[in-house]
C-alpha cells in the first residue's frame, strides 16, 4: 500500500482501481444514508445499476489523507433476512455474492438516533458478518430535541466498534467521518459479535441501550398532531384529496408561464432556421422535425420538473409514507397493499418510476399486478397529447359552474386513468395468486422533517434528466424518421404538373408530398384497423408513431399541419377533412373522433421505454408482451365503445 | 432473559466483561459455586475463571481457547446463570474489603483506557491515589490543572464512565483541587 501524496493526479470517478478501498453504507430507508453519502462524495456520484437488476445503485468517490475511497450507497434495509429485490442486493454485496460488484473492504452503519432500539438488530447482522465497521448515528439533533438521549461514546464501548454522531443535512461530524475512515484498518472489532439467537439478541441490545443511557425520543409533538388529523380515517382522506388536487394545480398553473418560456425559445429557434438555413431540405428538417417535433415535447419540461420536484418533497417531508398507508385500505380492495400506491403515484409522472419503485413490494405477485397497472396511470407524455385533443374537442370558454370545462375533461382522464389501473391490477392480482400468500407489510412513519434541499433537488434532478435524455433519444430519432417518411419518396416538378399542383406554390407542394409520402401510404394500410374509431390516415400515422413515445404524436399532427398551413397549424387540425374514403370532405376531428383518440391513449401502451422496462424488471419478454396486448386490445375497444357513446349523445 | 453484552476488558484479551445489570446478582468476587451451565463450561476448561464485579461478571477463557470459537458458548451459559441468582453462592472468605479492591481496578482500567485518552488528548493527565468505601481519589494534572472548566468536565466523566461499572460509587474528589 503506497499511501503517497503524488497520487492526486489520477482521481476522478472513472477507473476503479482494485487497491482503492471501497466503503460501503447501510441503513435502513429514512436513516439519513443518502445525505451522509452526498456530503462525503460531494455530489460526485455515478449512479447506474446493479448487474442483473435495475436497482439503482450508487457510487461516489472521496479524497482524505492523499488517498482515494470508493464509496457506494447500498439499498436501504431493515434486515439483512431480505424479503425485497432491493433487500436481496444488499445482502448479496455484503457477502460478496454480486459478479463485478466487489465486497466492501469497510462498512458504515448510519442509524437513526430516535429509532436506535428498532435499528440494533440490524447493527447486530451487520456486525455478525465480521468486516470492519463504523456505526454512524443520526439526527441526534432531534433526538436531543425531543427530550430523548444517548451517550455516544458510550454506545461504542458497548458495541466495540467506532461511533460517530453526524447531522448528515448539517455536515457535522463529516470531517471527523472522513478522518476515520482513513484509518479504517485498525477500527476496533468487537471481540465476540453479537448473537443471532432473537432472544439473546434482544437480550444484547437491550444492554448495550441501558449501557449507552439511551433514553428514546418522546413522540415528535408535531408528527403526533400532525397525524391525528392526517391519518384520521375521514380527516385525512379528505385531506389527501385536497392534497392531490393542489398538487395537480401546482402542476398545471405554475407550469404554464414557465412553459410559455420554453414555448417562445423554440420560436425565437425555428425563426433562427428559416432566416439562416436556405437548403429547403434541411431548413425542413430542422425546423419541422428537430424544433417542431422534439422542441414540441420539451415544452412540457417545466412541468415534468415540478412534478417530480413535488413528488421529491412530499416524500422528504414524509408525507407519502402517510398517503400510503391511507391508500393501504383503498388498495386492499385491489388485492395491494399501501406501498403500490406509491408506484401508482410515482406513475402520474411516468410510468418508468413508477414500474421501478414496484421494487419496494415483496411480493412478486403484487410486482406484476401493479407494473400492469402502471402504464394506465395518466403519465406526463399523455398530457400533450391530451392538451391537444382537450383544446379541439372544447372550447377553452364553456364552464361548468367554476370550473373551466376543458380542465374537467382533463380530470376526467386522471380519473378514468386511476380507475383502470385499479381495476387492471384487481385482474391481475386474481389471475396471479389463487393461493393468496398474505406477505408482511411493514412501513415506517417518519416524524415530519424538512428534507434537506440537496436531497430534494437531486432526486428531482435524476427524474428530470431521464425525461430530457428520453427527449433527445426516441423521441428525436422517431421524428426523424418521421420526418423521412413523410417527405419521400421525391416529387419531380413534372410530376407535379401532371397532378395539377403548381411547383411554385410552396404550401401546394408540402401538401401534395405529404398526401404521396411513404407515410401516407403506411397510415392507408392500416387503415382498416382504425377506420371503426374514426381516423384517416394521418392520425393513424400519428398513432403509429406515438407507438414509441405518445408524445411523438403530437409532433407528428403538427408536422402535417404545419405542411399544410405553416402559420396555423392550429386551424389546419380543426378544419382537416378525410381526404378519400366514403368519409371524403368531412370534418376528421369531430367529437367522436376526439373521444375515440382520447380513449385510445388513455389505454393503449405505447412507451417502447416502458416496454423495455418491464422487461428489465421482470427478466422476461412475457410480461411486457401480455401488457402491450392487453393493453392495446383494451384501447382499441374503449374508444369504439366512446366513439359510439358520443356519436348516439349527438356529438 | 437478563439484559447483558460483552465489553473486552484491556489488556486481557482472554477476558470478556459482561456488563448486567446492577441488581442481579447478590454478590461480588469470585463465587464459591455457579450454576449449572456455567459451572459445565469451567469444568471442561472452556472458562478457566468466573469473577463477579457490582454490574458485571468477567469470564476469562482457559487456555487454548478463542471468543470467536467458544463465546457463543459461554453467552448462553451465563444467560441460564443470570436466570439463575439462588445457584450462585458467595465466596467463603471475603478477604479484606474486596469492595476497594473491585472499585480501584475499575477506576484503574478506565484512567488506562479511555477517560485517560481523553484526558491525554486534551493535553492533561489523571493519576490513580485511591479508593476507599465508594470514594475515588485522582490527582488532575497536565493542561487540566488550574482550569476549573477542565477540572469539573474531567471529572464528572470519569464519575460517569466508572458508576456504570460500580454503581455503589458516591463520588471522584481530586487530591489536587485547590481548597474551595
Amino acid at each position: 500500500m503506497s499511501a503517497d501524496c503524488h497520487d492526486t493526479g489520477d482521481s476522478g470517478t472513472g477507473a476503479v482501481l482494485t487497491d482503492v478501498p471501497r466503503v460501503a453504507l447501510v441503513g435502513s430507508p429514512n436513516a439519513g444514508k443518502t445525505s451522509v453519502f452526498n456530503s462525503l462524495t460531494g455530489l460526485k456520484a455515478k449512479t447506474g445499476n446493479y448487474p442483473g437488476v435495475t436497482v439503482a445503485r450508487f457510487v461516489g468517490t472521496f479524497r482524505v489523507g492523499g488517498r482515494g475511497y470508493v464509496v457506494e450507497d447500498l439499498p436501504g434495509t431493515y434486515s439483512l433476512e431480505p424479503i425485497s429485490p432491493d433487500e436481496q442486493i444488499t445482502v448479496d454485496v455484503l457477502d460478496g455474492r454480486l459478479e463485478n460488484v466487489p465486497r466492501p473492504d469497510a462498512l458504515l452503519v448510519v442509524v437513526d438516533a430516535t429509532t436506535l432500539r428498532r435499528s440494533l438488530g440490524f447493527v447486530a447482522q451487520v456486525l455478525a458478518r465480521g468486516l470492519p465497521t463504523c456505526v454512524v448515528v443520526t439526527f441526534t439533533d432531534e433526538l436531543t430535541r425531543r427530550q430523548g438521549h444517548l451517550d455516544v461514546e458510550a454506545l461504542g464501548q458497548a458495541l466495540g466498534v467506532p461511533v460517530l454522531p453526524v447531522v448528515g443535512h448539517r455536515g457535522h461530524g463529516i470531517g471527523e467521518l472522513r478522518e476515520r475512515l482513513a484509518e479504517w484498518r485498525s477500527w476496533p472489532r468487537p471481540v465476540l459479535p453479537p448473537p443471532a439467537d432473537p432472544d439473546e439478541s434482544d437480550a444484547w441490545a437491550e444492554s448495550v441501550l441501558a449501557f449507552a443511557g439511551y433514553r428514546s425520543a418522546e413522540r415528535h409533538r408535531v408528527t403526533q398532531r400532525v397525524d391525528a388529523v392526517l391519518l384520521h380515517p375521514v380527516l385525512g382522506t379528505a385531506v389527501f384529496f385536497v392534497v392531490m388536487l393542489l398538487f395537480f394545480q401546482t402542476v398545471f398553473t405554475l407550469a404554464a408561464p414557465l412553459q410559455g418560456y420554453v414555448e417562445a425559445f423554440f420560436g425565437w429557434l425555428s425563426g433562427l432556421v428559416a432566416a439562416h438555413v436556405h437548403v429547403a431540405w434541411l431548413s425542413g428538417l430542422l425546423g419541422d422535425a428537430v424544433i417542431g417535433g422534439v422542441g414540441g415535447v420539451l415544452v412540457f419540461v417545466p412541468q415534468i420538473v415540478l412534478l417530480f420536484l413535488l413528488i421529491a418533497l412530499l416524500e422528504g417531508v414524509g408525507y407519502m409514507s402517510r398517503a400510503a398507508f391511507l391508500m393501504d385500505r383503498v388498495m386492499a380492495r385491489a388485492g395491494l397493499e399501501g406501498r403500490a400506491f406509491v408506484a401508482l403515484l410515482s406513475s402520474f409522472a411516468c410510468a418508468i418510476p413508477g414500474i421501478m419503485a414496484t421494487r419496494t413490494l415483496p411480493s412478486a405477485n403484487d410486482r406484476v399486478a401493479t407494473m400492469m397497472a402502471a402504464p394506465l396511470m395518466t403519465c406526463s407524455a399523455r398530457l400533450p397529447v391530451y392538451v391537444l385533443l382537450i383544446g379541439l374537442l372544447v372550447d377553452p370558454s364553456v364552464k361548468v359552474g367554476p370550473f373551466g370545462a376543458q380542465g374537467l375533461v382533463m380530470f376526467g382522464m386522471y380519473l378514468l386513468g386511476a380507475v383502470s389501473a385499479m381495476l387492471a391490477a384487481w385482474a391481475f392480482k386474481r389471475l396471479g395468486d389463487r393461493r393468496g400468500l398474505v406477505m408482511p407489510f411493514y412501513m415506517e412513519m417518519p416524524p415530519y422533517r424538512l428534507p434537506a434541499p440537496r436531497s430534494v433537488l437531486v432526486a428531482m434532478w435524476d427524474s428530470s434528466r431521464s425525461f430530457i435524455r428520453k427527449c433527445s433519444t426516441i423521441i428525436m430519432v422517431t421524428t426523424v424518421g418521421l420526418w423521412l417518411l413523410l417527405n419521400l419518396p421525391l416529387q419531380s416538378a413534372a410530376q407535379m404538373r401532371a397532378a395539377g399542383v403548381d411547383p411554385g406554390d410552396a404550401t401546394a407542394v408540402s401538401s401534395y408530398v405529404v398526401d404521396h409520402s411513404y407515410a401516407a401510404d403506411l397510415g392507408r394500410l392500416v387503415a382498416p384497423v382504425f377506420d371503426p374509431l374514426g381516423f384517416d390516415w394521418r392520425v393513424n400515422v400519428g398513432v403509429l408513431s406515438a407507438q414509441s413515445a405518445r408524445e411523438t404524436f403530437v409532433a407528428t399532427l403538427g408536422q402535417v399541419a404545419a405542411a399544410e398551413d405553416p402559420e396555423h397549424p392550429a386551424q389546419v387540425l380543426r378544419s382537416m377533412t378525410y381526404p378519400d374514403g366514403p368519409r371524403a370532405g368531412q370534418r376528421v376531428f369531430t367529437a367522436p373522433t376526439i373521444a375515440a383518440l382520447l380513449v385510445y391513449f388513455a389505454y393503449a401502451l405505447q412507451c417502447m421505454a416502458t416496454v423495455g422496462i418491464m422487461r428489465r424488471e421482470t427478466g422476461t419478454w412475457k410480461w411486457p408482451a401480455v401488457a402491450f396486448t392487453y393493453l392495446t386490445a383494451t384501447a382499441w375497444v374503449m374508444a369504439y365503445l366512446a366513439r359510439t357513446i358520443t356519436t348516439m349523445l349527438g356529438g | 432473559m437478563v439484559p447483558t453484552h460483552p465489553q473486552p476488558v484491556p489488556g486481557r484479551p482472554d477476558e470478556l466483561r459482561w456488563v448486567v445489570p446492577a441488581d442481579v446478582l447478590p454478590l461480588t468476587g469470585r463465587p464459591a459455586a455457579v450454576p449449572a451451565p456455567l459451572a459445565a463450561l469451567l469444568a471442561d476448561g472452556t472458562l478457566a475463571e468466573v469473577r463477579v464485579e457490582p454490574a458485571a461478571v468477567v469470564t476469562r477463557l482457559g487456555t487454548g481457547r478463542g471468543w470467536p470459537a467458544d463465546g457463543p458458548r459461554v453467552r448462553t451459559a451465563l444467560h441460564a446463570a443470570l436466570d439463575d441468582p439462588a445457584g450462585w453462592a458467595p465466596e467463603d472468605d471475603a478477604g479484606e474489603s474486596p469492595e476497594d479492591l473491585l472499585l480501584y481496578t475499575a477506576a484503574r482500567d478506565l484512567i488506562d483506557g479511555q477517560v485517560g485518552r481523553f484526558a491525554r488528548s486534551h493535553g492533561g493527565g489523571i493519576d490513580l491515589v485511591a479508593a476507599h468505601e465508594g470514594v475515588v481519589t485522582v490527582r488532575l494534572n497536565g493542561a487540566c490543572n488550574g482550569c476549573p472548566a477542565a477540572r469539573v468536565t474531567m471529572k464528572r466523566r470519569l464519575e460517569d464512565t466508572l458508576r456504570r461499572r460500580f454503581p455503589a460509587l458516591r463520588e471522584v474528589t481530586d487530591a489536587g483541587a485547590p481548597p474551595s
